[in-house]
Order: C-alpha cells, then structure tokens, then sequence
C-alpha cells in the first residue's frame, strides 16, 4: 500500500517534470530565436538606425547653433551639449566602423558624416568659447548640407 | 469653505506635482519620433491612474489605512514582503531617475556635470524632509510645480493641427520602427502608473486626516487633477512632435530637452525647461523618497508620519535617509539619467500586476471601505488595467532588450 | 472574532495610540484535554522570519539569542492586555519600555539624537 503510494507520487512528480522540461525548452527556443533575430539584423535596418541617430545630432547642431546665435541658450549649455554631441558622434564612428551588417561603401559613407559632423561641432563648441559668432551662420550652412546629405542617403535605403 | 480649500490645494498638488522626469523624458521621445500617434498611451496612462488614485484615496479617507497597510493586513507577511522587495527596487531605480533629472537640471543651468550634482541635491532632499512637514513637502513643491504649465503655453503658442492631436488619441501603428514604438508605449505608460504615486496619495490622505466624508472630495481632485495633469504630459509630447520632429531631433540625449521649448518661448523657453525639470523632478523625488519609508514603516507598523519631528520615530527617518543615499549613488556613480529613467519607467510597467490586484480584494471589502465599496463598473476597470498591465509585464522584458537600443 | 481576519497582520498600538509594530504572530496553547487557548501575540523580526520558512526563523532565533540587543525578539504581550478594536489592536502597555521599542530607542539614542535639527 505504502510503495503503491510512493509510486504514484513518483509518476505524478515525473509528469510534472516532463511537463516543465518542455515548458523550458519552448522558452530557450524563444529566447534564441529572438536572439538570433536580434544579432542577424537586416543590414538596411542598422544602416538606418545609424543614419537616424546621426541626423538627429546633425539636427541637434544646427538648432543650438542657432539658439547660441540670438542668445537663447547659455554659452555654459552650448558647450556642454556640443561636447556631448562629439563624444556621441565620435562613439558612433566607432560603432559604424565595427559593424559588420553595414555595406562597405555605407559604412564608409556614415563615417565621413560623421567625423565631418564631429569636426563642425569642433568648430562651433570654439566659437562658443571664444564668444565670437562670426564664423557660426558659416558652419551652420555646413551643418545644412550634412543634413540634407543624410536625408538623400536615408531616402537610398528607404528610411521615413 | 475648508473643504473649498483643500479641493482647491488638492487639484494644485496634482496638477503641479504630476510631471516628473519620467513623464517628460517618455512624452518628449514619443513626440520626436512618432509625431502625436502616441497621445493615445498618455490619455490611456491618465484614466488608469486617475481610477487607481481615486481607489486609494477612498481607502485611505474612509478606513484610514494605506495601501501598505491593507496589504499586509489582508494577503499576509510574506505577500508584503515580496511586493515591498520587488517595488522598493523599482521605485529605488525611479528615485535614481528623479534625482538625476534635478542635476540635468542643475547641469543645464551652470554646464557642470551632472553626477557633480548627486550628493548637494541628496542633501537639499534631506533637509526638506528632515526639518519640514508633510505640507511643506506637498504643497511647495506643487505649488512651485505650477511652472510645468508652460509645455501646455508652448504648446498653445506654436498652433498644433488640433485634428492631428485629436487623431493621435485612437492607436495607430506607424510605418517604421514598430519596436521602438511599442516600448516608447510601454514606457509612457510605466511613467504614468506608477505605483509610487498611488501609495503616497493614500498616505498624504491619512497625513491630512482625510475621513470618510471626503469621498467626493477624494473623487473630484483625483479626476480633474489627474486630468489636467495629463494634459501637461500631452503638451510636451505635443511640443516634441512640433519642435523636434520635423527636424529630426530624436531625444537621444537629456541635453536635448534644453531646446524644446525654444521655438515657442525664445531666450524664456530654455530656463522654463531648466525650472520645470528642477521643480518637478526636485518634487517627485521627495515624494518617492517618502513613499519608500512609508511602505518599509507601515508594513512593518513602525511609527511614521512626515508631520513628527525625526527623533519621535528613529527608524522611519533613518530609512528615508537610506533610500536618499542610494538614489544619489545611482547619479553619483554617473549612470546615463535618461537611459536611468527609459529602464526604470518599463520596469515599472513590468511590475504593475503585483502593485494592482490587491485594489480588486480590499476596494470591496466592506471592512475597509465600509458601504463605499467598488462599483461594478470600477470593478470592471481595475480589471482591465490588471488585463492591461499582465500584457505590459510580459511584453516588457523583451521590448527591454530589442526596443529600448 | 475571526483571528487570523482580525488580529493577524493589524496594527498594534499601546495604550496611548502610539504605534509599536504588528502583530506579527498568535501564540496558542494547546495542552491536555483543555481547550486550546490564546496565550498571547508577538511581535519581532523572529516571528517575522520564520513565517518565511520555519528553518530560517530558528536560525533567526539563535542570531537574536547571541546578540544581546535583540535578546527580548519576539516580545509576548499576554492576551488578556489585548482590544481588537476594529482597524488596530490595542495593547494594554507602554510601548516605550518594551522590546517592541528596543530598535527604536537604540537607533534614537546612537544616530538619530546626534543629528542636529532632529
């Protein structure tokens, strides 16, 4: 009677672990499917994302750069955003450089815009130290044509 | 005319006390990318806490009980534990958020660091608390709160399409990045029901001896000062969506925010965000701050009340004095803020369910709530947000990992 | 009245109101043919613990038994002082001088006390 018990409780306690074990494995397959999805990335989706963040700080230059322009923001603020805007960028250059998804020639691409973007930052981050606008309407003109080299690349890879 | 003037405080007090670091950074991002398709999840996040709010405070002024309170009382030691292990890590990462929101604030305004900021504003935080009183806490930093007015002036000043905002209120899918969207959704949502802010509504009611004959009271500053405190959450978004959007500005980074009110206000726009971001993130920490040494003290039934001098109760000082410390750490120690704030709003979603159900159990319990017990229609409502927070907790943990990068 | 509902997990405030802990445990006897009794209610982080699990409450109580501060962990209140009440339970003492209040005091005397402004 006893050991009939122990019996069934074993059973029981079996069917139980089966049932976990394959609970389990449906999620470990889960979880590395969404992995491998997540590291095989489309190779135009990565080039998008970056060209999307790299505009963004295109688009963030040029705004500062014009408030910095009618005073509207603080020279103490203005250089502190430009200085992470370069770091940013220069992160980024970084990024794109290591990434294997991204083609050759796009690669190459995103990082000339970048490090033209971390230059002109450069450039305004020393006028807003020196306190003298006078070259700024001239790099934020540069800051432009990066911008809209960004948007005809975006639209190569139909990003928006 | 008492009763006037607590409405009228209590509508402040929500209203200037509902942005926070959260909030902004969740409704500035969804803006800059996906224009007003996102005023939906802060509608959305609005009506569940402004429902949730309400059941607290109707717990708190009729039994004069916290949410804490109750919990331990009906689902027992072990169940309070586990939910105060759970939310104390939560919030404690959302206090982090909130005190590097001030020093992003303090960083705009004077371009030092922000993790310099840490332990001068964890001692500012300190002392408010330590010398000043429950009213001190609520009502000033509300009242100074006010000043996050101005994203809804901005977001009058730049004449939005009112049709496309209107529009962005029933969900739509974009064309592009649907993972991002649907964690920026998850995120706005986290940011505006957290849990947090219906514990310290309930205790701020047994702090200002709220009692039974302020239901309506209770009702009516839970539902209009939660309504137009989403309006401010939909003003920023909206002025994201303006300001941001078309240029491409993704707010990648919190110095960004500096610029989003410049279009609207000029040289004015950039120190409105500066004091905005101080006052409400300065405010909010308080309030998590307290919230956490409420949830310690009441589940362990210590003594506690902001109102009593530090030395009346020994333990519930010395645990919010903690909490201080560690939040500054998580600045101190240079963790990026908005990356802080992104993580924490999620996680907070992700813990909802744990934080909720218990409302289903002691808001109809009429040994709590006496005859003042739930509708059926907010029965019904808190089960939906429960519905709707299970599929937030368990879509959360992968947006984390996909969505958020 | 309905233990576990009504006593269990309340509020416990001493005579003046002041707040001392909750009612962390019940204590019954049950001892030869008499009815089983209620002999008290304890409060401590000891009682606390071992209604996580019972190994760890024992090994909870050997930690408070060596350390002199937490030696009255749990304190008893005998039954016959208790008033369920409702929301709290009352219990007839002060909460000051029992070990209820031990961490308090201790805490009050050492750190809190030698802060100004407190």
């Amino acid at each position: 009677m006893a050991s009939e018990q122990h019996d069934t409780a074993r059973v029981y306690r079996g069917a139980a672990r089966t049932g976990r074990g394959r609970a389990r494995r449906v999620v470990t397959l889960f979880v590395l499917l969404s992995l491998s999805g997540a590291c095989a990335q489309d190779p135009r989706k990565q080039t998008r994302q970056e060209l999307q963040t790299l505009s963004s700080w295109a688009a963030t230059l040029h705004l500062l750069g014009e408030a910095w322009l009618e005073r509207s923001v603080p020279s103490r603020y203005a250089q502190q955003t430009l200085h992470e805007a370069r770091q940013t960028l220069q992160e980024e250059a970084q990024t794109i450089r290591q990434s294997s998804s991204i083609p050759a020639d796009a690669r190459a691409a995103l990082i000339g815009h970048a490090q033209q973007l971390d230059r002109l930052a450069g450039g305004l981050s020393e006028e807003v130290q020196t306190g003298d606008p006078t070259d700024t309407p001239q790099v934020l003109t540069q800051v432009a044509q990066e911008q809209q080299a960004l948007a005809d690349l975006a639209r190569g890879v139909g990003a928006r | 005319m008492k009763k006037m003037m607590e409405l009228a405080l209590g509508i402040v007090t929500s209203v200037g006390g509902f942005l926070e670091i959260g909030s902004i950074t969740t409704a500035a991002q969804g803006g800059a990318i996906f224009g007003f398709k996102l005023v939906w999840a802060v509608l959305l996040g609005g009506l569940c806490v402004a429902f949730l709010v309400e059941q607290s405070g109707r717990l708190a002024a009729v039994s004069g009980h916290t949410i804490p309170d109750a919990i331990r009382e009906r689902f027992g030691f072990n169940y309070y534990l586990f939910l105060l292990a759970v939310l104390a890590l939560v919030t404690l990462l959302v206090l982090g958020s909130e005190i590097g929101g001030v020093c992003v604030a303090l960083e705009m305004a004077t371009g030092v660091r922000f993790q310099w900021w840490a332990l001068a504003v964890a001692l500012l935080m300190w002392l408010i608390i330590w010398k000043g009183t429950f009213s001190v806490v609520e009502y000033g930093t509300s009242i100074l709160g006010l000043v996050t007015l101005c994203f809804v002036a901005g977001a009058v000043v730049l004449h939005p399409p009112w049709k496309q905002v209107a529009a962005g209120a029933v969900p739509t899918l974009p064309s592009h990045d649907r993972l991002r969207y649907w964690f920026i959704a998850v995120s706005i949502l986290g940011a505006s029901v957290s849990p947090y802010l219906m514990f310290f509504y309930s205790a701020g009611a047994v702090e200002d001896e709220w009692k039974e004959d302020y239901v309506a009271v209770n009702r009516f500053i839970a539902g209009t000062g939660m309504g137009f405190g989403t309006l401010i959450s939909v003003a920023v978004l909206v002025v994201a969506a303006l300001v941001f959007l078309p240029r491409g500005i993704q707010v990648d980074h919190y110095s960004q925010l500096g610029l989003i009110l410049r279009d609207a206000f000029g040289a004015w726009g950039f120190w409105l965000v500066v004091a905005s971001l101080f006052v409400a993130c300065l405010g909010a920490a308080m309030e998590v701050t307290l919230e956490l040494a409420y949830m310690v003290a009441q589940g362990f039934g210590w003594n506690w009340s902001e109102n009593q001098p530090p030395k009346e109760e020994a333990r519930f000082s010395l645990t919010y004095t903690a909490f201080i410390v560690l939040g500054a750490l998580l600045v101190a120690v240079g963790i990026d803020p908005l990356r802080l704030t992104i993580f924490s709003m999620a996680l907070t979603a992700a813990t909802l369910p744990v934080a909720i159900v218990p409302f289903l159990f002691f808001m109809n319990d009429s040994d709590y709530v006496g005859e003042h017990t739930n509708s059926w229609f907010s029965n019904v409502v808190v089960v939906a947000i429960i519905g709707l927070a299970f599929v937030l907790a368990v879509v959360t943990i992968p947006l984390e990992i996909f969505g958020g990068g | 009245m309905d233990l576990v509902r009504d006593c269990l997990d309340k509020q416990l405030v001493d005579r003046h109101g002041r707040r001392m802990g909750r009612v962390d445990g019940i204590v019954i006897e049950i001892g030869g043919d008499a009815q089983p009794r209620v002999a008290s209610v304890e409060v401590g982080v000891v009682t606390q613990v071992s209604r996580l699990h019972p190994r760890l409450g024992r090994f909870a109580a050997r930690l408070a038994r060596r350390w002199g501060k937490a030696a009255g962990d749990p304190y008893r209140i005998p039954w016959s002082q208790i008033t369920a009440t409702g929301v709290n339970v009352t219990a007839g003492v002060e909460a000051e001088k029992t070990p209820a209040f031990a961490w308090e005091k201790w805490l009050r005397a050492k750190v809190v006390g030698r802060i100004p402004g407190a």
